[in-house]
């Protein structure tokens, strides 16, 4: 039971840790370093009396951490300057601050998309930087990340550390993103919210996760309303949290669309999404989260499955994969495919997939349902 | 061009919930059109939304002290829009047809001074909307009274951060402490302008309205702060 309390804090709360952490260690191996600790700490600790907020202990021990490793590297004369800063500022925060303070982590949460900002640096690939940030922020095992860049396990590794090395470089200056610099990492900080919220719908029980891409996402939007881009993200994210609770057994097994009770998902969230998806359609957003959105919302609008307008979702995977021709896409392009012709034009949309997805799950399961389509009616 | 009007829309917030997804993207993109067109016709439109989800803060003074409370939801409209054209005519016809449903309330009012640019909707950061109430015996005592919130916003505001304002003319043929302002129906006070602050949080928002030096002066002063959707 203490495991799966502090299995959860540490999943759901990870990305507030550590963007308070990286302000006091100084560097993301030193942040990482420090909760670990401190999460070894609770395990010993919690079995004799859990914290009541458990994030704001594991975020105070860690803290401690990091001084007693500087006062250790001082006392040996190995500590540079940026940690002893580091450790300054830490002692200063650590001072004012008891284990029932449930502020401690409230307060932190504005650093965390700095965090991001400051994690998508632009000496990094696009790639790497997703990947370093659903590392270090999501807290992604590599074996997810691998996944989600569709790369082999050790290449993620190897990304992941290589980028951490060229980040510790850059200074951490979170203070000196100013919102004109965030404006300027947008992109890129779209694309991590947008692979947390990926990460997050394809999990029951990451409902904490989901909430906060959907923050993040709506400070951007504050941030800069002007940016197409960033509306249509936040409306793809309201319509995924809409269905959320919709989604899963209570066994935490997954509802197709088809028989998820569209009574169940949420209007506010639905009225929130349409609002920004409007907001995108007055700019004239032409990304690819326009296209997800659009998607989404055609789902989200349709009163049942049997009245979805399937020639509407197949106009915007054609223009999805008119931008980002990615196997995915067009996986799913031939799902809806087969949906609005039948299931012999989704197979046939199928076929030029086959190699790139010869090992996906989820190729074999649109296949085997459209087969199994095709066979029964004839 | 002519004089410019504010809208109030009051919208039967019960209704639009109740209204199919597909019709209320319909509305909506209606409500987009009409207003892409007016502005192609060289109008000047823009249009603010306010979060009903949150009860705004009315800012009053009683007995020297700063009254602090939430307001109910339908004190403030759902939405407004400022309307410039060549024409009261067209602008009276434009509202008329701004397409809502059929229980939703408009109201306009004249503006005696003031503008809202449609650009101040792609200032980055949060935006709240401050309502400025008056009551008084006559109209002549109504009038005198919003010219001292005006003088006083004027000296005290000059260095709030300060994205948009109007100031509104007295309804033409309602009487001055009644309850024909549209929208704002729960009180029997009647609005006499609107401007919107540029700030970081609610209490920033209510901590540039309690400066406002009017508040002191006048037991029949309040003012409505609620968040701007953005």
């Amino acid at each position: 039971m203490i495991e799966a309390v502090l299995r959860r804090t540490l999943r759901d709360e990870r990305p507030r840790l550590i963007a308070a952490l990286l302000r006091s260690a100084g560097s993301i191996d030193a942040a990482e370093d420090a909760l670990q600790d401190a999460a070894l700490a609770a395990l010993v600790q919690w079995p004799r009396q859990v914290p009541r907020n458990p994030a704001a202990w594991l975020l105070a021990t860690a803290r401690r951490r990091v001084i007693d490793r500087v006062r250790h590297a001082r006392a040996t004369g190995s500590a540079s300057e940026a940690m002893q800063r580091a450790a300054s500022e830490a002692m200063q925060r650590a001072a004012t601050m008891t284990h029932a303070e449930p502020e401690a982590v409230v307060t932190a949460v504005d650093d965390e998309l700095r965090v991001l900002c400051w994690l998508c640096d632009e000496s990094l690939t696009i790639e790497s930087q997703v990947a370093l940030a659903l590392h270090v922020v999501a807290g992604s095992s590599t074996e997810q990340i691998a996944e989600r860049l569709r790369c082999a396990h050790d290449a993620a590794l190897k990304r992941i550390s290589r980028s951490k090395k060229q980040l510790s470089q850059r200074p951490l200056d979170l203070d000196a993103l100013t919102p004109a610099r965030v404006r300027e990492r947008l992109p890129a900080v779209l694309a991590v919210i947008f692979a947390m919220f990926t990460e997050a719908h394809g999990h029951a029980a990451s409902r904490v996760m989901l909430d906060e891409s959907l923050r993040l996402a709506r400070l951007l939007c504050e941030l800069a309303p002007e940016h197409g881009p960033s509306a249509s993200l936040l409306a793809l994210l309201c319509f995924g949290a809409a269905r959320d609770e919709s989604r899963w057994t209570e066994q935490g097994e997954s509802i197709s669309i088809e028989h998820q009770d569209r009574a169940r998902w949420s209007r506010p969230s639905l009225e929130q999404g349409l609002r920004a998806l409007h907001r995108a359609r007055a700019l004239g957003d032409d990304s690819v989260y326009r296209r997800h959105a659009e998607i989404a919302w055609q789902h989200c609008a349709a009163p049942c499955f049997a009245q979805t307008d399937w020639t509407e979702i197949v106009r915007q995977y054609d223009a999805l994969v008119a931008l980002d021709a990615t196997p995915v896409a067009m996986l799913n392009r031939a799902i809806a495919l087969s949906m609005r012709d039948g299931p012999e034009a989704g197979l046939r949309a199928l076929e030029p997939l086959e190699r790139s997805l010869a090992h996906d799950r989820w190729f074999a399961h649109a296949r085997a349902a459209m087969l199994a389509r095709a066979t029964g009616r004839d | 061009m002519s004089a410019a009007v504010l809208v109030l829309i009051d919208e039967d917030d019960a209704a639009h919930r109740a209204l199919p997804l597909r019709a209320l993207d319909a509305l909506w993109t209606a409500q987009r059109s009409a207003i892409d067109e007016a502005r192609a016709k060289g109008w000047t439109l823009s249009h603010a939304r306010f979060d009903r989800a949150a009860d705004p803060w009315r800012l009053s003074h009683e007995g020297g002290a700063l009254l602090r409370e939430r307001a109910p939801s339908s004190a403030s409209p759902s939405a407004v829009l400022f309307v410039q054209s060549p024409s009261d005519a067209e602008t009276a016809q434009w509202i008329a047809s701004f397409p809502r449903l059929a229980t939703d309330r408009l109201a306009s009012r004249s503006v005696m001074k003031g503008r809202i640019d449609p650009g101040w909707s792609s200032e980055p950061g949060r935006v709240f909307a401050c309502s400025v109430h008056g009551a008084a015996p006559s109209r002549d005592a109504w009038n005198a009274l919003m010219d001292r919130v005006d003088r006083d916003t004027a000296a005290q505001m000059a260095a709030a951060p300060l994205l948009a304002g109007v100031r509104l003319n007295a309804p033409a043929h309602a009487p001055v402490r009644a309850d024909l302002d549209g929208p704002f129906i729960e009180s029997k006070e009647l609005l006499g302008g609107l401007f919107f602050l540029g700030v970081a949080s609610l209490d920033d928002a209510l901590e540039w309205a309690s400066r406002s030096a009017f508040l002191s002066r006048a037991a029949d002063v309040s003012l409505l702060v609620r968040a701007v959707l953005r």
